[in-house]
């Protein structure tokens, strides 16, 4: 009972009676309501009576709610009876005894002490969970715990620190679209260090959420990506009749870009992207990724094919899959769900077998020439209702019916072979001996040698060789796609992926640099070279030329902390084969001398201006040559079309004998005509004057040291050079014929 | 070689290579690979070119005692890997040759060893050592023949530097030798000098000509000793220094 209004919370007013007090006086309740401590501890029920001054509590109705009563001398004690647990205290104060409210208040803050003690044994056992302290405490396992109730009701911000792991994503068990292509998810992967026989390097995968049915695209470039969804996506919506509502992708340039973003307003196509840093979120399409690739090594690696057939191989997965994954839930296949009607798999053949390709009127065949030629079987044509091949005489990609398959695993039939192989190419080996002995006898000698040997090689190996691109894809596109592949987005990326593209070894022959894609891609940088200087054309062979041999030399080039950065393939002529009076004149070019070289550095050091040099790109492939004369066809690139032909050169090939003069005269042609001046004694130093100043310009074969008491004709003699030749590695003068030259503020260092 | 101690100077004052004929022989390939391994390094190391320009002489047939001395110059380089040429930016432009010869300097022909350098500035821009081809009676005949390879050189660097663009008359040709300064003016000790080759004369016109001057210069300065002669350190050391083949560390 209490007098005072304010300490009862819910406080209902009633008229509920009298309080008979001790001197028989009544007191009128008004009302009832609780006591609020926060919590178990609340005194419910309390009468509010009117005019009351103390508050009472009544004890039989403490007993009544299951609490026991105890009064000491001194303080009376209110505990539960089952547990023992006080619940509050009293005071006695001369006969009565009191219980403060502010009491029951320090009464709960023991209770949170109690609480500190089970996180002070988390902490002190080394954050351990909760769950285990208390099944240690439980199973009195250790001595010493006290047996507490050990629950996780905060959390531990040490804990969260140390030990926060990912989310787990939950399996679906649902569907979350209805129809084919509410939903496309889309990924990209690559590069991959082999260029694909189509000449990319990326692979998009799309995947249907609703049928999971996928779609692989491939791209020489990250950006293509937008062109071809582009494409695709008319495609498809076209083929089903609807639209797409939405895409996923992850956060990648290749994606959210403007290209995308305008298109998705256009139609009205959803782009959703997963969390940043989190590709569990796009999970159908890269575990979609993963699969494909996973099933592309797989086909590759038992076929012993080549990795620039990977796109085919990505492609024939995707195909399959297609057609046999089963949608869980659903529990049909995506072409089902897709298309509409059960796929028909009765023409799936092994990837990469053997087969044969009937030569169907194509060429013109003589009677008795064999029908089919032989191939790779490369999967499903994806425009006609064909099987792709790859043709290993004319090196080609065909698409095709008339085709018979032997799905008969190579690889076991090697080993059961073996022996009987060895001999084989025993025999081939000589063969060969005997086909270039006799060839050594004829006089046409290299030529037809050549010839023979790549074509006994091909049968030895069985397989084509790296560099038979089909000729459709252009040279320069090769060589601009292997630099965009590199591109990554960080230099670290770069700088690895570029690692990467650069071989290690330097080949002794030509056969071994055509094992490996970074050899060839230099061999046809340098074959680029040539077009882009017109240095020969192609003729039909006669009898009367003296035709001269080529071969490659393959040089890795390193930087000063002796990286290989770069591989060099150089053609050069064997120019030891070259007759005096017929082929050549006059040999003789002026170089210059190192005493030449180091008066310029001091006269220039003493006048005070800058020394600069650069270096002319294949310098010799510049110069012209007055004598007719013939070279074979580059080893290992032979146009397979006319092998009975030679080339005719215009220009001057390294390794002929009068390239290094020819150079030279071209080069001091241009400066003369340029109103340059040859020096008096040193034929290799050409000035000129404007005024006041003067520009040096020292030659050596195919690098120039210049410099000029005047930065504009530096620029001016830059800008002719550039216009005329193709330069490389231009800057300040620091590495010369093997001398490091240093130029500081107060003088040049030599050594 | 890795391990090696490093030596001071590149040979030891005290060597006299001879053919030691009874010395044991060591790998011709690899000796002579090594000669041009160290001649290709002279283009920027001139304090070796005597000593290697020394060891080449035995290339036919390389005796340990040659092979050690060759070993003498990679020992002396692993002390030496940072020096090099020094071209200062202050100095004077003007072309200065020098000429010495260490007469009758070869035990084995008793043949003389020219050495010549010449300075743009403080520059060293070019150096020569050269076993002379003829037998020379006198040390003033040495000092002469010398002389005449020097102003030769003088003369195509003197049409190069005219090239420039830069006039130069009356180069300076130090020789410390007065009897081969007076044999450059005038013809004089006939009966001394009648046996010398009329090439060798090419000097007198020169001068003559006004291209180049004869100057005396006292043996303690004269730089060209570098090429001619084994040195001892401290002397080796001054005129390293003088010719302007510096350490790195000195420069920058």
């Amino acid at each position: 009972m209490t007098g005072d209004k304010s300490l009862l919370t819910g406080l209902i007013l009633k008229h509920g009676g009298y309080v008979t007090y001790g001197d028989n006086n009544k007191g009128k309740i008004i009302g009832s309501g609780d006591i609020g401590v926060k919590g178990s501890l609340t005194i419910q029920n309390v009468f509010l009576v009117e005019g009351l001054k103390h508050n009472l509590l009544s004890i039989s109705q403490l007993c009544d709610k299951g609490l026991e009563v105890t009064f000491q001398p001194e303080i009376c004690l209110i505990s539960s009876k089952d547990s023992r647990e006080t619940h509050l205290v009293g005071k006695r104060v001369n006969n009565v005894y009191m219980l403060d409210l502010h009491c029951i208040n320090s009464e709960i803050n023991c209770l949170i002490t109690k609480c500190d003690e089970t996180w002070l044994w988390h902490r002190r056992i080394a954050h351990i969970h909760m769950q285990h302290l208390n099944r240690i405490a439980s199973k009195e396992l250790v001595i010493g715990l006290p047996k507490l109730k050990f629950e996780k009701d905060k959390i531990c911000e040490a804990c969260q620190k140390g030990k926060q792991t990912k989310t787990s994503f939950k399996q679906k068990q649902f569907v979350s679209t209805t129809r084919p292509l509410e939903m496309l998810h889309m990924d990209l992967f690559g590069p991959s260090r082999t260029m694909s026989i189509g000449g990319n390097y990326y692979g998009l995968v799309v995947v249907d959420d609703f049928s999971r049915y996928t779609w692989t695209l491939f791209l020489v470039t990250k950006d293509e990506a937008f062109s071809a969804f582009k494409k695709l996506a008319k495609i498809i919506q076209n083929e089903k009749n609807c639209t797409i509502a939405a895409i996923k992708t992850d956060h990648g340039r290749e994606f959210q870009n403007e290209n995308f973003e305008m298109f998705c307003e256009k139609f009205g196509i959803q782009h959703n992207f997963s969390a940043p840093r989190t590709p569990q979120q796009n999970g159908v399409v890269e575990r979609k990724n993963r699969a494909l690739e996973e099933i592309a090594r797989t086909l590759l690696n038992e076929t012993n094919l080549p990795k620039y057939f990977w796109a085919d191989a990505v492609n024939t997965a995707c195909y399959v899959l297609n057609r046999v994954l089963i949608r869980p839930i659903l529990k049909k296949t995506p072409y089902e769900l897709f298309k509409g009607r059960k796929p028909n798999i009765s023409h799936f053949r092994v990837f990469g077998c053997k087969c044969f390709i009937l030569n169907n009127g194509k060429d013109n065949l003589g009677k008795f020439d064999s029908k089919a030629d032989e191939g790779i079987f490369l999967g499903y044509s994806s425009q006609s209702h064909a099987y792709r091949a790859y043709n290993k005489r004319t090196m080609l990609i065909e698409e095709t019916v008339h085709i018979t398959f032997d799905e008969t695993n190579q690889k076991m039939q090697d080993k059961l072979k073996n022996s009987a192989d060895d001999e084989e190419t025993g025999s081939l080996q000589k063969l060969t001996e005997t086909a270039e002995e006799q060839n050594e006898e004829l006089d046409t000698a290299e030529l037809d040698t050549a010839e023979k040997e790549t074509d006994l090689i091909d049968h030895q190996i069985n397989l084509p060789l790296e560099w038979r691109v089909p000729r459709n894809l252009s040279l320069d596109n090769v060589i601009g796609q292997i630099h965009k592949g590199v591109s990554t987005r960080n230099l670290l990326n770069l700088l690895c992926e570029h690692m990467a593209f650069v071989s290690q070894i330097e080949p002794k022959t030509v056969q071994e640099a055509l094992n490996d894609s970074n050899w060839i891609s230099a061999m046809q940088e340098e074959l680029n070279q040539f077009t882009r200087n017109d240095v020969w054309s192609l003729v039909p062979k006669t009898s009367g030329m003296n035709v001269i041999g080529t071969k490659w030399v393959f040089r890795n080039k390193m930087d000063e902390q002796g990286i290989i950065v770069r591989n060099k393939a150089r053609l050069v002529a064997k120019g030891y084969n070259q007759e005096e009076g017929i082929d050549y004149d006059e040999t003789y070019a002026p170089v210059a001398r190192i005493e030449a070289v180091r008066l310029l550095l001091a006269y220039a050091c003493l006048s005070g201006f800058k020394l600069f040099q650069m270096d002319v790109k294949s310098a010799f492939l510049n110069g012209f040559i007055n004598e007719e004369v013939y070279v074979t066809q580059p080893p290992g690139f032979e146009d397979h079309k006319l092998p009975g032909h030679v080339y005719k050169l215009k220009k001057a090939l390294y390794g002929l004998k009068q390239a290094p003069r020819q150079w030279y005269e071209r080069l001091s042609n241009f400066l003369l005509s340029k109103n340059y001046q040859r020096g008096q004694v040193d034929k290799t130093l050409f000035i000129k004057n404007s005024e006041n100043d003067i520009i040096l310009v020292q030659v050596y074969v195919d690098d120039i040291i210049f410099g000029s008491t005047n930065e504009l004709l530096c620029q001016e003699f830059v800008l002719d050079m550039q216009g005329e030749f193709e330069m490389s590695m231009m800057g300040e003068l620091n590495y010369f014929l093997g001398l490091q030259i240093k130029q500081l503020q107060n003088g040049t260092f030599l050594n | 070689m890795d391990s090696c101690k490093e030596a001071s100077t590149p040979i030891a004052t005290s060597c006299y290579l001879d053919a030691d004929e009874h010395g044991i022989s060591v790998d011709q390939t690899k000796f002579r690979g090594l000669i041009g391994s160290l001649l290709y390094l002279t283009a920027s190391r001139p304090d070796i070119t005597f000593a290697v320009c020394m060891c080449a002489r035995f290339q036919a047939n390389p005796k340990e005692s040659h092979f050690n001395a060759a070993k003498r110059i990679l020992k002396y380089l692993k002390g030496t890997t940072n020096v090099g040429l020094w071209y200062p930016n202050e100095a004077t432009l003007n072309l200065k040759g020098y000429s010495d010869s260490d007469f009758a300097g070869c035990k084995l022909d008793r043949k003389s060893t020219s050495g010549t350098c010449h300075l743009l500035g403080a520059s060293l821009i070019s150096w020569n050592s050269k076993k002379q081809a003829c037998v020379a009676l006198s040390t003033a005949e040495a000092e002469y023949i010398a002389a005449g390879s020097c102003c030769a050189q003088i003369c195509w660097l003197k049409q190069q530097l005219s090239d420039f663009g830069l006039k130069v008359t009356k180069v300076p040709l130090f020789c410390d030798n007065t009897s081969a300064i007076n044999l450059t003016k005038n013809p004089v000790h006939h009966s001394r000098t009648k046996h010398i080759e009329i090439r060798h004369h090419f000097i007198r016109e020169q001068v003559s000509n006004g291209i180049c001057e004869i100057k005396f210069i006292e043996s303690e300065k004269q730089l060209a000793d570098f090429f001619t002669k084994p040195l001892a350190k401290d002397r080796f050391n001054y005129l390293r220094t003088e010719l302007g083949i510096l350490d790195y560390s000195n420069v920058a």
